[in-house]
């Protein structure tokens, strides 16, 4: 650095002693640098041109250039793979010129499945992820880095080490399982837990049918499509990565002491007239007060080490990576470690191009065991009145007494007798060979291999848990499996230009099998400590199974541009897959999209607009993503079994146990879009806008059938059971500044997505599931309760609330006891539904009280550089939607015995009040604690700040070197009062706290080496 | 052409593509399973298919669990005091939740039993097999439903009768009790004589014609057909299967005397610990013992109300002793009685000790595994015996008294008394009115012989005391959580949401 700035000013010296002689020329001689924004390298070769001008130069080796200009001159530099940047000199004689590379280079090829794309002629809606960007995020996936960044991409995560976020893309376009597909190196996979994120070079994400249906009858959720890292030709490069940090729970809910507690628990059985608890009040021990957050809960560390080495030259390549990382989370128990190591390598000779990803990965993990409730509803169910330990109890935990009763568990015991773990061996990798068959076509057979072996295994020691549940024997339980898919794909890629025109062509067929095979079994009662299978001594039992699934697909797409202009892609795939019967085995699935690049047309001058795209498509996806593999018909369960006889043997019993649909047959989905691209002012302003619509017919999912039907064991059968439309825009909004050392960008990203049914197949005219609706015009998973109307203030206002008649429709209820709307009631003769109240308050009186989905979701990432320094914050938050918290019902809701939150004020004679029920213990309560109801429904809004980093370069010869410490999680702004606003659910369950992991909040430093 | 031959890399090109066009891998079949079309060919498949129907009755919802809870529970014998709120409430006719487990599982878990019967019925009479036994299997397949109806009748009421299997799109009718109950009495009187009285030894615990006529008597004795009722008893009585009462009242509760003389139909349980039902290794138990279990032992459910104890001391036997069948009956604190009791064992550990000297809880002592171990496991071997001869007696003698014969109805209360040693009532009081001999089954003989086995309800039911106040505050008495009681509304339970809102056809039951 110091050289530079030396030369630098040698430079400066000379200029100034020409300054005069140039003047005289009425032209200026400028000299000046330029260099790579991001590494302080200098850039040879780039162009320099004096606007609308024929005067031009170029960068040296060093970067360096001089020019003669004229006064008041606009430079242009542009540079492959950079931002192109305007300067006004002025009257500067030298200067230095920041390129910022162009993540969105539009030359830059984008992969979107079977071939690559130049980003400036995609037609489709591609988002293209800052893969550097998303990995600042420090978390067990890539995906959590997501969250917020890409516009119609919700990602749902919870803290749980281990885990993997719920991602959807634009939405719920039907109501089964919405997880996109994930094509990782052209292997087609639908998790990738194991991935290591230091792996992934880039990630696209497929959100239309354009792009997407070359995958066809998978691709109906979109397609994550990942390409992992190559080494690039160039020096050798050795990267070291590290980081590591602590977790701490990001709220910690303010629950009542042991004195407090006892007071209104003894309140409670006053009012219902009970004796009251006797470890609330005669046999209340001031000596034991437990806070179950400060018991379960305690800081977690993070950490992560990867290594790498890469390089290549214009024959071939390789890259060896390695990673560790572990998680161990917020509560006591759960444990996460991931080991990954990965190869991937090419070589081109002549006319033919190999090249190879192998990935291994182990991952273990200490799994967070719920045992028969959740342990987080568990911190607030305990009662502080039992302490965490107890000699006294078999295993040694407090878990209760006659005397403070509880159904909760002892969430520390749990953890500490449940011995919980899996075990995972995952193997992915792929060869493919291209040949160059005439320079215009070329032939690609591309394999690869995905397997993952498993071992689960749980053994429950001896000892309690929870009151009132003894355990007479331990158990082992274990299970082990593998599943392999291979893929087998062979294409043909056409590449043509004559004059202007373009051409691109790719046909392909693609074959993937799936194969499953499980064994498992348990045993329990273990007189010595040897918990494995062989040493239990009852009741030993095995199982197993096997699966195989295959799906064959031919596909193809044509692209044409002509002068890069006017641009259509057509595509088409038809997809046959084993999972659906004789006669719906295929499905076809065509899409086209076109794109005008306006800013390329002769009439259009705006200098001020460097690119102006727009772009529409159109096509049909599918989805075979279903649960189990053999759904299209019933099958006979050979396990059942009845003693008979005088010695009870068991005579074997063989039944039909769950019903199917033999007309199953694939879901379409149509997906229309359009979208425009544009850039403004020299690129410092990058715009896009989608708007979309799906309508999804034939809806396969688990429709809720009655219980009637004797189903069960097993999901609800899947029926092709409706219509839903989903539809909505995203924008994103990039802004960009660089001036020599300072430079900063702003990109703010915004969704709004709405779905509705419109139209359910007979028999299904609205699925009920939990507190939630679906029914024909409204959104799915609407919530679906009875309405409360305050709390009854005094005995006049009981009587007061009265039907027509003047009865009154609560007439059991007191002072104190929460007021319900009459709503609804049903005609006496014949049971229909009227719509008119009918004097009594029952569930024909639920009514929509909110949605789970957002009105509009929103990210903002913020960066800001100066010299050496680097800083980058990122918000994001969604509005509009709504909780059903169990969570909170747990401990506000009195009847049963919990802990209670210093917020809870219930009602009392002096405390007249409209927030809060009286206390009220067991079954007098019941109309308070209707589940069915708004008194559980909370403003699920927000605004986290999801991660904040400050970054550091230090100047070091041959190495680069970065140095940064980071916050995830730093706080957020919610009305939500539990651990978390976020939670993962279902496409019923969405929206609903069942107490799940929250997010944590991460304090982590960490150290990038580049040599 | 010639150029695709001669050169390597094209027609390598064209073997692989020619090789990924075979369609087999679309074509996978269940490598695990039979279908259900493969199925029900022969004569075994007839037999397994009819052993699973059996084996739905060993479910938590049928007879493995919440039977005795739903019946018992909520009767005036006995009361619960769960930590478990929701429990605790359903005990106490309250409902804030009609999805709650319990309720779901007891509707579910019978229909799936009714499911597993149509199969049976709508696919055996294809199968070319035995046609004695064909008959037989369709005649079992047909009590395990109607079995099954009756309960579902008294539980719930307003039920769908469904009698074909199953499709996704159904959406049954609702029926009434009284429809419900003459669907059963028309199943059990068309199937009967296809029943045998007896099986030979490795069948024992199939249905048979004295299970069918008794289980057709009870149905009748519901509904107050006192002659029907009778007809059908002395059918069982006098059936060639020579049903007798054991000598030993507890041999009725344990795994040591399983379907004994004294057994019309019993769930057939066996021990052996696993996590789950109709799994390979499934359990075949029943969680009865261990949810009736005291504290420390089991979950602690159940208790008797003290009217119930007090009763057994309302008389002695002939030799001035404690009525045996209390001990059989609970876990009592004896020495509150009994100045001389040695502290009584309760699973190895005497009751003061464990207890309290003062505590006078009771918990359930029929069905506990108390006479061979310290502990309850999960899954308990002990056959649940749901009609047994005493009972029959004791509804046949109410029968006869209905038809004004005395004499025939003392008779039989004697059997089941002289059996425990009790004097016969002839002994205790030398007449006996209609009304006393009534009032002596309802308040004495029925509660000593049969506390806890899930017969209380239907007594109440039968003897019109949950239609009127009068009689409700009267149970409140003895029970005050009969004060949550509401005529015309608690007698039934709840319908699962689930089920209102999935079929438009269901209406929730009244006052829900």
């Amino acid at each position: 650095m110091k050289k530079i700035t030396l030369r630098k000013k040698v430079t400066g010296l000379l200029l100034v002693l020409l300054l005069t002689a140039v003047q005289a020329y009425s032209q200026n001689l400028l000299t000046g640098k330029v260099v790579a924004a991001d590494n302080d390298e200098p850039l040879p070769g780039v162009s320099i041109i004096e606007k609308n001008t024929l005067n031009g130069t170029v960068t040296n080796v060093d970067g360096e250039f001089s020019i003669t200009i004229s006064p008041g001159a606009l430079l242009e530099f542009s540079y492959v793979g950079y931002l192109n940047k305007v300067v006004e000199p002025g009257d500067k004689e030298n200067i230095e010129v920041f390129l910022s590379p162009d993540v969105r280079a539009l030359d830059e090829l984008i992969v979107i499945g079977y071939s690559s794309v130049r980003r400036k002629d995609l037609t489709g809606s591609i988002a293209i992820v800052d893969v550097e960007d998303a990995k600042t995020y420090k978390g067990t996936t890539i995906t959590e880095g997501l969250a917020g960044k890409v516009p119609g991409v919700t990602v749902l995560s919870t803290g749980q080490p281990g885990s993997t976020p719920r991602i959807l893309i634009r939405g719920l376009g039907h109501f089964g399982n919405n997880s996109p597909l994930y094509v990782i190196d052209g292997i087609q996979t639908n998790e990738q837990r194991d991935l290591n994120p230091e792996d992934v070079e880039s990630i696209q994400i497929l959100k239309d049918a354009s792009a997407a249906a070359l995958y066809g009858s998978r691709a109906a959720n979109g397609v994550v499509v990942i390409t992992t890292k190559t080494g690039k030709s160039g020096a050798p490069k050795i990267t070291f990565n590290t980081s590591g940090g602590i977790e701490q729970a990001s709220k910690i809910i303010p629950m009542m002491n042991a004195a407090e507690f006892a007071e209104l628990n003894n309140m409670a059985y006053d009012n219902a007239g009970l004796p009251r608890m006797p470890g609330a009040d005669a046999a209340f021990d001031p000596d034991i007060d437990t806070d179950w957050q400060d018991a379960f809960m305690k800081n977690g560390r993070i950490q992560k080490y990867d290594f790498s080495y890469s390089g290549g030259n214009s024959e071939g390549n390789y890259l060896l990576s390695a990673g560790y990382f572990t998680q161990d989370g917020i509560v006591k128990g759960p444990e996460f470690e991931r080991y990954s190591i990965r190869l991937n390598s090419g070589i081109s000779k002549k006319r033919l191009r190999i090249n190879q990803t192998m990935f291994f990965s182990n991952t273990s993990s200490d799994n967070l065991y719920y045992g028969f409730g959740n342990p987080f509803m568990d911190m607030l169910r305990m009662l502080p009145t039992i302490p965490v330990y107890d000699n006294t109890i078999e295993g040694g935990f407090g878990i209760g007494s006659e005397a403070n009763k509880t159904f909760g568990t002892n969430p520390v015991a749990l953890q500490e007798l449940n011995d919980d773990k899996s075990n995972t061996n995952k193997i992915m990798g792929n060869i493919s060979a291209e040949l160059e068959i005439f320079p215009f076509l070329s032939y690609k057979f591309n394999t690869s291999l995905e397997l993952a072996d498993w071992h689960n295994r749980r053994y429950r020691k001896r000892g309690l848990e929870s009151y009132n549940r003894p355990q007479p024997y331990d158990e082992l339980h274990e299970n082990r499996g593998r599943v392999s898919t291979l893929m087998y794909e062979n294409t043909l890629n056409f590449t043509q230009s004559f004059n202007d025109h373009n051409l691109f062509a790719v046909i392909g067929v693609s074959k993937i099998v799936t194969d499953w095979k499980q064994i498992g079994g348990s045993v329990f009662d273990f007189p010595k400590p040897y918990p494995v299978m062989s040493s239990g001594t009852r009741d030993r039992t095995i199982y197993g199974s096997d699966a195989k699934v295959g799906i064959l697909g031919y596909l193809g797409r044509v692209t044409y541009n002509y002068k890069g202009k006017y641009l259509i892609t057509a595509n088409f795939r038809r997809d046959g897959s084993s999972k659906f019967g004789p006669s719906y085995k295929w499905g076809n699935f065509p899409g086209v999209s076109a794109g005008w690049v306006i800013s390329e047309e002769r009439f259009f001058n705006y200098n001020w607009i460097n690119n102006l795209k727009i772009r529409g498509s159109y096509g049909l996806l599918g989805n075979s993503d279903l649960r189990g593999d053999y759904n299209y018909t019933s099958y006979i369960n050979p396990s059942i079994a009845y003693p008979l006889g005088p010695f009870q043997d068991l005579a074997p019993g063989a039944i039909t146990q769950l019903l199917s649909n033999p007309d199953l047959r694939w879901q379409s989905k149509t997906l229309s879009g359009a979208g425009i691209d544009a850039s403004l002012l020299n690129n410092s302003i990058i715009i896009t806008f989608d708007y979309f619509n799906s309508i999804t017919d034939d809806v396969l999912v688990n429709a809720p059938i009655p219980w009637t039907s004797g189903h069960y064991g097993g999901p609800d059968p899947y029926s092709n059971v409706g219509k839903i439309k989903n539809h909505g825009v995203e924008l994103a909004i990039t802004y960009q500044q660089m001036k020599s050392e300072f430079s900063y960008d702003v990109t703010t990203n915004i969704s709004m997505v709405r779905n509705e049914v419109l139209r359910l197949s007979e028999g299904y005219d609205a699925i009920f599931f939990g507190p939630t609706k679906t029914t024909v015009g409204m959104p799915i998973g609407q919530f679906f309760v009875l309405r409360t109307d305050g709390i009854f203030q005094n005995q006049e206002e009981v009587l007061a609330h009265t039907d027509e008649n003047n009865n009154p429709i609560q007439p059991n209820a007191m002072p104190g006891d929460i007021r319900y709307k009459d709503l609804n009631g049903r005609d006496p003769e014949t049971g229909e539904l009227t719509g008119e109240p009918d004097g009594v308050i029952n569930l024909d009186d639920r009514e929509f009280a909110g949605s789970p989905w957002p009105d509009f979701e929103f990210g903002l990432t913020g960066n800001v550089s100066y010299k050496n320094w680097e800083m980058r914050l990122f918000f994001e938050g969604s509005y509009g939607n709504m909780i059903f918290s169990n969570t909170r019902a747990v401990m506000e809701r009195m009847d049963d015995n919990s802990n209670y939150p210093t917020w809870l004020v219930p009602w009392t004679e002096e405390n007249q009040s409209d927030e809060y029920p009286r206390a009220l213990y067991g079954a007098a309560a019941a109309n308070n604690v209707y589940y069915e109801s708004d008194r559980w429904l909370d403003n699920g809004s927000y605004l986290r700040l999801r991660s904040l980093r400050l970054g550091y370069d230090i100047p070091v010869n041959s190495m680069k070197t970065n140095v940064f410490i980071q916050m995830q999680n730093v706080f957020t702004i919610s009305s939500y009062k539990m651990w978390d606003v976020v939670h993962p659910g279902d496409v019923f369950t969405r929206g609903i706290d069942n107490g799940t992991y929250p997010n944590v909040r991460s304090f982590i430093i960490g150290l990038n080496l580049t040599y | 052409m010639k150029t695709l031959f001669t050169n390597p890399t094209l027609f390598a090109i064209l073997v692989m593509l020619v090789s990924a066009c075979n369609d087999d891998i679309l074509f996978q079949d269940n490598p695990n399973q039979e279908t259900a079309d493969q199925f029900w060919k022969t004569q075994d498949d007839a037999i397994m298919g009819i052993n699973a129907v059996y084996s739905a009755l060993q479910d938590v919802g049928t007879f493995g669990r919440w039977h005795t809870y739903v019946y018992d529970c909520r009767s005036d014998e006995v009361y619960n005091l769960s930590p478990w709120t929701e429990l605790q409430n359903y005990t106490k006719f309250t409902h804030p939740n009609y999805n709650f487990e319990t309720n779901m599982f007891v509707w579910w878990h019978m229909y799936v039993t009714v499911y597993r019967a149509n199969q049976i019925l709508d696919n055996v009479p294809e199968i070319d097999m035995d046609p004695d036994l064909k008959n037989r299997i369709l005649a079992e397949a047909t009590f395990l439903r109607a079995l099954t109806f009756f309960h579902l009748g008294t539980m719930y009421g307003n039920v769908p009768i469904v009698l074909t299997e199953s499709t996704p799109e159904d959406r049954p009718m609702q029926n009434t009790q009284p429809e419900v109950y003459q669907q059963v009495i028309d199943d059990l009187t068309d199937i009967y004589p296809n029943l045998p009285d007896t099986y030979p030894a490795s069948d024992l615990g199939r249905a048979t014609k004295g299970a069918a006529r008794a289980l057709l008597g009870k149905v009748y004795m519901q509904q107050h057909k006192w002659q029907e009722a009778a007809t059908e008893f002395e059918a069982v009585i006098n059936s060639p299967a020579g049903y007798a009462l054991t000598q030993n009242y507890k041999d009725n509760f344990t795994d040591l005397n399983e379907n004994n003389e004294e057994s019309i139909f019993e769930i057939q349980f066996a021990e052996g610990e696993a996590n789950c039902r109709d799994c390979p290794g499934g359990a075949e138990g029943s969680e009865r013992a261990i949810f009736f279990a005291p504290s420390e032992i089991g979950w602690n459910e159940g208790h008797f109300r003290p009217w119930v104890l007090e009763t057994f001391f309302e008389e002695t036997t002939i030799s001035g002793d404690v009525d045996p069948r209390l001990a059989v009956t609970m876990f009592y604190n004896k020495s509150l009685y009994d100045p001389n009791d040695p502290d009584t064992l309760v699973y190895g550990k005497g009751y003061n000790t464990r207890f309290g000297a003062d505590n006078e809880k009771t918990w359930f002592r029929k069905y506990q595994n108390d006479y061979k171990q310290d502990f309850e496991a999960w899954q308990s071997g002990i056959n649940c015996r749901l009609i047994r001869l005493a009972d029959i007696y004791l509804l046949y003698a109410e029968a006869m008294n209905e038809l004004n014969d005395i004499p025939t109805a003392i008779e039989y209360i004697d059997y089941v008394r002289e059996r425990s040693d009790i004097p016969g009532l002839l002994t205790v009081k030398p007449s006996w009115t209609k009304d006393e001999i009534r009032s002596q089954l309802q308040n004495h003989e029925r509660v000593l012989e049969l506390a806890g086995e899930g017969t209380r309800w239907f007594d109440l039911v039968r003897w019109g005391w949950l239609d009127q106040q009068a009689e409700i505050n009267n149970i409140m008495s003895r029970d005050e959580d009969f004060s949550y009681f509401e005529v015309g509304k608690s007698i039934f339970l709840p319908i699962p949401t689930h089920e209102v809102d999935v079929n438009p056809n269901l209406i929730q039951n009244p006052g829900y």
